[in-house]
């Protein structure tokens, strides 16, 4: 099997909820300094950078008082977690950087972030086209998924609310989750419906916060403060085609491809997953990553997440954080510092016992399949 | 004492004049007018100057056959436009027609609440909102127009 090429030598992540004292800048910059300072570095080390969701790059290495030899910056979608790190891959893994941060600043919460309505431009947009008929937010669109994969597969509410039953259970061991009371069936079927079939407790919770990620190369990387967590195999592919409305597959090809090429990358299979982390937007999207990585068979993710395999202590711990629906939606990033935390052995009363390999995967118009790991080969 | 206003607020609107005038134009006719490309012959919507298949900028706006399925439906219950909250909790469409295109609408004025389900059946309605505007809407096929 291949050895590694990257390595994660530092995260960072703010307080999340509300913060209405700090901007996105503010909030980058908090995370930003948590990372540097859990991998052993100062700001002058960086001298590549990825930034996502915070407006301006200029003003915000200004702010940071750096000059990398590379910067760019990425729109704040989810998907775009995965296509920061691949690039930070790319970056360290062929030399031409030596140490790269990326940097995620979101202050929704404060801000007023709505998801839905007027300003709505989920997915290609359309210009509001299907707003004469109501039709907006990335809500209603994995609703309507949602509702397919019921009406194809039987899959039923009671099944579902098991994966925002067992993430808030694991954001109750989480001190940092915004959300940590647990709740049962009926208070899950109870909340009010946002859109049906989709309630309250299936959307994430938006929130202020940062997250930062230290990139470097496997070879550098046994040089900082903390253990290296060995990026082993990524891979993104797009499903730009007709994305205005729900895939007829529900991301499943897509997600079979970059699930087999990352692990193919890995040399590791499924099975040696200790925990997973699924970019869990809504809780359908966990449902259609099941499928796609083949965790479980087409169709079969309602019986599949029944059974009780995501939560901690059964065969794959998902989301130990909570998750985007019970800690906080940090649009992916707060689930790959939760990956490399667990590979660490540093989550306290969640963590996964001797955990040596974490799969992260988002199911979107943008796929992508992320494998860590405690060692390099 | 100042009087109650109790005016609806509207409805979002389309851009009448933009890229798919053409459909909109069409449906104040009763018909659905959407591009076909001129090379290789396949329908699209939304608008674009190029065939995402085969690229090529050679198209006619043409009618397409208004029967189709359900793919799916949801139910708002949030209020994300104010036009929408006299008729909350409202339903939208997935529907694809069998010409392959694929729209969002919502169930036709009268139509049963629980008259659409997925793999249903449906056939195209033509409703006016005024003189200018009229939207695609669905009935279940085998319903009474």
């Amino acid at each position: 099997m291949a050895k590694a090429q990257a390595a994660v030598v530092g995260v960072g992540t703010t307080a999340y909820g509300r913060l209405p004292e700090y901007d996105a800048y503010d909030l980058g910059m908090w995370a930003l300094s948590d990372a540097l300072a859990d991998a052993g570095l100062g700001f002058g080390d960086i001298d590549g950078i990825v930034i996502n969701r915070i407006p301006d790059y200029q003003r915000f290495c200004e702010i940071a008082g750096i000059d990398p030899q590379f910067v760019t910056i990425t729109p704040g979608h989810g998907r775009f977690a995965a296509i920061c790190i691949e690039t930070a891959i790319n970056l360290v893994s062929s030399g031409r950087c030596k140490t790269v941060a990326l940097v995620y600043g979101n202050n929704g919460r404060s801000a007023g972030a709505a998801y839905g309505g007027p300003e709505d431009s989920y997915g290609s947009g359309a210009n509001g086209l299907w707003f004469p008929y109501g039709m907006t937010s990335p809500g209603a669109f994995h609703a309507l998924m949602m509702r397919r994969h019921m009406g194809l597969y039987g899959t039923t509410p009671e099944q579902i609310a098991q994966i925002s039953m067992t993430f808030r259970n694991h954001a109750a061991l989480n001190p940092q989750a915004v959300m940590r009371q647990p709740f049962d069936l009926d208070t899950y079927l109870n909340a009010r419906m946002i859109c049906d079939p989709l309630r309250l407790l299936d959307y994430c919770l938006i929130n202020d916060g940062g997250v930062a990620l230290i990139i470097t190369s496997a070879e550098r990387a046994k040089d900082h403060a903390k253990p290296p967590v060995y990026l082993r195999g990524a891979a993104l592919q797009t499903v730009f085609a007709d994305s205005m409305f729900p895939p007829d597959d529900f991301w499943r090809g897509a997600m079979k491809k970059v699930a087999d090429r990352s692990f193919g990358e890995a040399g590791l299979s499924r099975e040696d997953m200790s925990a997973l982390m699924i970019y869990d937007n809504f809780t359908p999207t966990v449902m259609f990553s099941l499928e796609g990585c083949g965790y479980c068979g087409e169709g079969e993710s309602g019986p599949f997440v029944a059974e009780g395999h995501l939560a901690l202590g059964a065969k794959y711990p998902t989301n130990t954080s909570g998750g985007h629906l019970s800690e906080s939606y940090m649009q992916g990033w707060a689930l790959n510092v939760e990956a490399v935390r667990q590979l660490r052995g540093e989550c306290g009363d969640r963590q996964v016992h001797d955990a040596a390999n974490v799969h992260y995967s988002a199911a979107a118009p943008v796929c992508s399949s992320i494998v860590y790991s405690r060692d390099a080969s | 004492m100042t009087p109650i206003d109790t005016t609806v607020p509207e409805k979002p609107r389309p851009k009448l004049d933009g890229p798919e005038k053409p459909f909109w134009d069409g449906l104040r006719e009763g018909e659905i007018r959407v591009q076909r490309c001129e090379n290789c012959g396949r329908h699209r919507f939304p608008a674009s100057r190029y065939c995402p298949h085969c690229h090529s900028p050679e198209f006619q706006w043409e009618a397409v056959a208004g029967e189709g399925e359900v793919e799916s439906f949801c139910v708002f219950h949030k209020a994300y436009f104010p036009g929408f909250v006299p008729e909350m909790p409202y339903t939208v469409l997935q529907v694809k027609l069998d010409s392959g295109v694929r729209f969002f609408s919502n169930p036709a004025e009268g139509e049963a609440k629980d008259a659409l389900a997925v793999g249903t059946r449906v056939r195209a309605v033509f409703e006016p909102v005024d003189n200018d505007l009229t939207l695609l809407k669905f009935r279940s096929a085998e319903a009474r127009s």
